[in-house]
C-alpha cells in the first residue's frame, strides 16, 4: 500500500512539474511599472484588460506605481544596481536620457524593422522624436500634456469676472484673483502648481516669455536673463501681491474639488482626476496658459514607455505591450481615462476613438490648441540632472514662502545650477 | 613560548579577520570612493582628489542639515537623559508598579520607528490629528507640527526624546541597582535622610559612570536621526529639517552621488568617533581613579 501511495505522489508531482513547465512556456509575464498611480491606475487597468483579451499568452504585471517622475527615475535607476528591473517602465519624457545614457534602456531599432508600415500605424516622426536620443529611438511617447489654467466659473462669477472672457494675461488673472480673495469665506483666487516635477511649471514661465532654461550651446544657464527674472518676479507678485497660499499639491487639488479655489494653473493631466474630484458640484472649464513673451514656447510634459527587459522572449512580450499602449487603441484608451494629449497620431481623427470624444469634452481641446508653442521639456545635461532639478525646486520655495526676495533667490538658483554643471 | 605566541595569533585571527573585512574594508572604500566622482550605477569612475569636500565648504544644504543636526543632538541628549533618570527614580521608589512602568516606558524603544513615525504623522496632521483637536479643545490655535519651518525641527526633537526616554530609563534602572544598599544606609546615619541629599550624596556620584555612558550613547543615537525625518518630513519645508543622514542618503540614494555622499560620511564618521573617544578616555580614567 504504501509502495503505491508513494509512486502516486511522485508521479502527481512529476504532473505539477510538467503542467508548470507548459504553463510557464505558453504565458510570458511583463512586468510593468507606471508613476502617478491616482492618475494612471484606472487606465493601466483598461489597458491590461485590452491588451490580455489580444495577447492571451502574455500576462501583464503591475509592479507598485512609482510615486511621481523623480521617484520614477531614481527607483529605476536603484533597480538597475540590483537586477529588480521592469520590463516595461513609464518614466518621465525629460528624464528618459538617464535610462539611455547608463545603457539601461533597450534600443528600439531591431523592434521597429519588423514592423509592418510604422508611420501608418500613428507614430509619427514627431511622436518618435520625443523618444530619441543620438539618432536611435529608445521611448514610445505614452502621453503628453502642456500647462493649462482650470477655472471655477461660480467662483468667478461671483467676483464679477466673465470665465467664457478669461483674462489671457498674468495681470488680468492677478485682478481676477484678488477679487475672489475679497470673497471671504476661505475662498482662495489664485494657486500655480510651481512644485510639479522636473521643474515643469517654472520651465513653462520661462519659456512662455520666450526664454530657454540653458544657452544654446548648453554650457552656461539662460533662465537668470530677462524672461526668467520677469517670471520669478511673476511668482514673488503671486505670493505678495495675490496672497496666493503655500499648498501642497493634495492640498491644492483638494481646495479646488472643494470648490474653493478659483483660478488654478496645472496639468491637462488632471482633467479625469477634476472630473471626479469636482463630480458636478460647480461649473468648471479650462483657459490656455497666459504667453507674454515673444517666441513663447511651453514645455511637453508627459511619459514614455522604455524598454528594459533583456531575454528576447521578454523583449518580445515588452514590445508588444509598448506597441498596444502608446498605438492607436491604447493611446484612445489614455485619453478618455486622463486628461493628456495623444501622442500617436491616428485616434484625433478617427470619430469611432478620439474625434467624436474632443467634441464633447471642449476642456480636453485647451490643451491641444496650444500644440502649436509646444517645445521640449529641458533636461540638464551631465550626471547631477535630478540634483539639479531639486536645487531649482529649493530656491522656487524660498519664493513661495517669502523668505527670500525673488531677483535673489534667480541669481542663488542660477549660481546653485552653475556649480552643478558638467566642468 | 612560541607555540603560546602561535595560539594567541590563532585565537585571534578569527575576530581580526572578521573586523578587517566588515569594519577596517568598508571604512577604506569609503574613504578612497570620497576623493572620486563615482556615480551609483555608473560605468566610470575617476579620480577627483579634494573636490568633492571642497564642493562641501560651499554647499548650502550641507550647512544647514550639520547645524539641524546639531540643534537636534542639543535638545534631544539632556531633555531625554533628565527624563530617563527621573523617569527611572521614580519607578526605583515604588516597587509595586515597577514591573508596568518600565514596560510602558520602554515600549516606545521596542516599537518600530518606522511605523511609530507614521502614527506620530496621523497624530500631529493640522485638521485631522489628536494633538491639535487638543489643542483646539484648550482654545488654543491649532498649529501645523510638521509643514511649519520654526517647529518642524522641535517636533522631530520631541519624537525623538519619546523614543530615547525609555532607553535611557533602562540604563539608569540598571545602574541604579548597582548602587550598594549600606551606602544608603552609611548616608543615614551620617544625617542624609532625606530624599534630596540622598540623590545628591550618593545615587547621583554612583550614577556618573552610567550617566555618561547614556549621555554618549543617547547622542551617537541622535546624530543618526533618519527615520522620522524621512517618514514625516523628508527634510523639508525648505531644508527646515535636513539631518546629516538624511541629506547623505538623498545625495547618495536620491541624486547617485555617491563620492559627494562618501565624503559626507567621513564627516559624520568624525562626529561619531569623536563622541566614542570622549566614552572611551573619560570611562578609562574614571575607573582607574575610582
Amino acid at each position: 500500500m504504501r509502495r503505491y501511495i508513494k509512486a502516486f505522489a511522485a508521479g502527481a508531482a512529476a504532473l505539477v512539474v510538467l503542467g508548470g513547465q507548459a504553463f510557464a512556456q505558453t504565458k510570458t509575464t511583463v512586468n510593468v511599472q507606471y508613476p502617478l498611480g491616482f492618475i494612471f491606475d484606472k487606465v493601466f487597468v483598461t489597458l491590461k484588460t485590452e491588451f490580455e483579451k489580444q495577447n492571451p499568452d502574455i500576462t501583464v504585471n503591475y509592479l507598485p506605481a512609482y510615486k511621481e517622475y523623480e521617484d520614477a527615475a531614481q527607483t529605476a535607476l536603484r533597480q538597475a544596481i540590483t537586477k529588480q528591473l521592469p520590463d516595461v517602465a513609464l518614466q518621465a519624457i525629460n528624464l528618459q536620457r538617464l535610462f539611455v545614457d547608463r545603457k539601461i534602456a533597450v534600443d528600439l531599432t531591431p523592434f521597429i524593422a519588423k514592423e509592418k508600415d510604422w508611420q501608418g500605424q500613428g507614430f509619427s516622426p514627431s511622436m518618435m522624436a520625443l523618444g530619441t536620443y543620438g539618432g536611435k529611438p529608445y521611448g514610445l511617447a505614452f502621453a503628453v500634456s502642456t500647462p493649462i489654467i482650470y477655472v471655477n466659473e461660480d467662483l468667478v462669477r461671483k467676483a464679477g469676472g466673465d470665465p467664457a472672457n478669461f483674462p489671457t494675461t498674468w495681470d488680468g488673472i492677478f485682478d481676477l484673483a484678488k477679487k475672489v480673495n475679497a470673497l471671504g469665506n476661505d475662498n482662495v483666487g489664485l494657486f500655480y502648481s510651481w512644485a510639479i516635477t522636473g521643474n515643469w511649471m517654472w520651465q513653462a514661465l520661462v519659456f512662455s516669455h520666450g526664454g530657454t532654461m540653458m544657452s544654446a550651446d548648453e554650457k552656461t544657464v539662460a533662465f537668470d536673463k530677462e524672461p526668467g527674472k520677469k517670471s520669478i518676479e511673476l511668482l514673488g507678485r503671486m505670493v505678495k501681491d495675490v496672497g496666493m497660499p503655500d499648498l501642497t499639491p493634495e492640498a491644492s487639488r483638494a481646495a479646488f474639488f472643494a470648490g474653493k479655489l478659483a483660478i488654478w494653473s496645472e496639468s491637462t493631466s488632471l482633467l479625469r482626476v477634476a472630473d471626479d474630484g469636482v463630480a458636478g458640484k460647480f461649473k468648471w472649464r479650462t483657459a490656455r496658459f497666459p504667453v507674454p513673451g515673444p517666441n513663447a514656447k511651453l514645455p511637453t510634459g508627459g511619459a514614455s514607455a522604455l524598454m528594459f527587459a533583456t531575454e528576447p522572449a521578454k523583449q518580445e512580450a515588452a514590445w508588444k505591450f509598448m506597441k498596444f499602449i502608446t498605438g492607436a487603441e491604447g493611446a484612445t484608451i489614455m485619453v478618455k481615462g486622463t486628461g493628456y494629449m495623444p501622442p500617436n497620431s491616428v485616434p484625433a481623427t478617427n470619430p469611432a476613438m478620439l474625434k467624436d470624444f474632443y467634441a464633447e469634452k471642449p476642456n480636453h481641446l485647451t490643451s491641444l490648441s496650444q500644440q502649436p508653442l509646444m517645445t521640449a521639456w529641458y533636461a540638464f545635461p551631465g550626471d547631477n540632472n535630478l540634483k539639479i532639478i531639486q536645487a531649482i525646486k529649493d530656491r522656487l520655495q524660498t519664493v513661495i514662502d517669502k523668505s527670500t526676495a525673488p531677483d535673489a533667490a534667480l541669481s542663488a538658483m542660477a549660481a546653485d545650477v552653475t556649480k552643478l554643471l558638467p566642468k | 613560548m612560541t607555540g603560546g605566541r602561535l595560539n594567541v595569533v590563532l585565537l585571534t585571527a578569527p575576530a581580526v579577520l572578521l573586523m578587517l573585512v566588515f569594519l577596517v574594508g568598508p571604512l577604506l572604500c569609503l574613504i578612497a570612493l570620497s576623493f572620486t566622482d563615482y556615480q551609483l550605477g555608473a560605468p566610470s569612475i575617476s579620480f577627483v582628489g579634494l573636490a568633492n569636500y571642497d564642493e562641501m565648504t560651499g554647499d548650502d544644504t550641507v550647512r544647514i542639515s550639520i547645524g539641524n543636526t546639531l540643534i537636534y543632538v542639543a535638545i534631544v541628549v539632556p531633555v531625554s537623559v533628565a527624563l530617563g533618570l527621573g523617569a527611572a527614580l521614580l519607578i526605583d521608589a515604588d516597587g509595586s508598579l515597577r514591573g508596568f512602568y518600565s514596560a510602558a516606558y520602554f515600549l516606545p524603544v521596542m516599537a518600530t520607528l518606522i511605523a511609530m513615525a507614521i502614527v506620530w504623522g496621523f497624530m500631529l496632521d493640522p485638521r485631522i490629528g489628536a494633538v491639535n483637536f487638543a489643542l483646539k479643545a484648550f482654545g488654543f490655535k491649532p498649529l501645523d507640527f510638521l509643514h511649519d519651518r520654526k517647529l518642524v525641527l522641535f517636533t522631530l526633537c520631541g519624537i525623538g526624546i519619546w523614543q530615547s526616554v525609555g532607553f535611557n530609563m533602562v540604563l539608569f534602572m540598571a545602574g541604579l541597582t548597582a548602587i550598594p544598599s549600606e551606602l544608603y544606609e552609611a548616608a543615614a546615619i551620617d544625617g542624609a535622610r532625606r530624599g534630596g541629599s540622598r540623590f545628591a550624596l550618593v545615587t547621583w556620584p554612583m550614577l556618573a559612570p552610567v550617566t555618561l555612558f547614556t549621555v554618549v550613547i543617547t547622542a551617537i543615537r541622535a546624530f543618526q536621526v533618519f527615520d522620522t525625518v524621512q517618514v514625516l518630513t523628508d527634510g523639508g519645508p525648505n531644508k527646515a529639517s535636513e539631518v546629516l543622514l538624511h541629506t547623505i542618503y538623498a545625495e547618495a540614494f536620491g541624486y547617485f552621488r555617491v563620492g559627494y555622499a562618501a565624503a559626507l560620511v567621513v564627516v559624520f564618521l568624525v562626529f561619531i568617533l569623536a563622541l566614542s573617544a570622549i566614552r572611551v578616555f573619560v570611562l578609562d580614567r574614571g575607573r582607574q581613579t575610582s
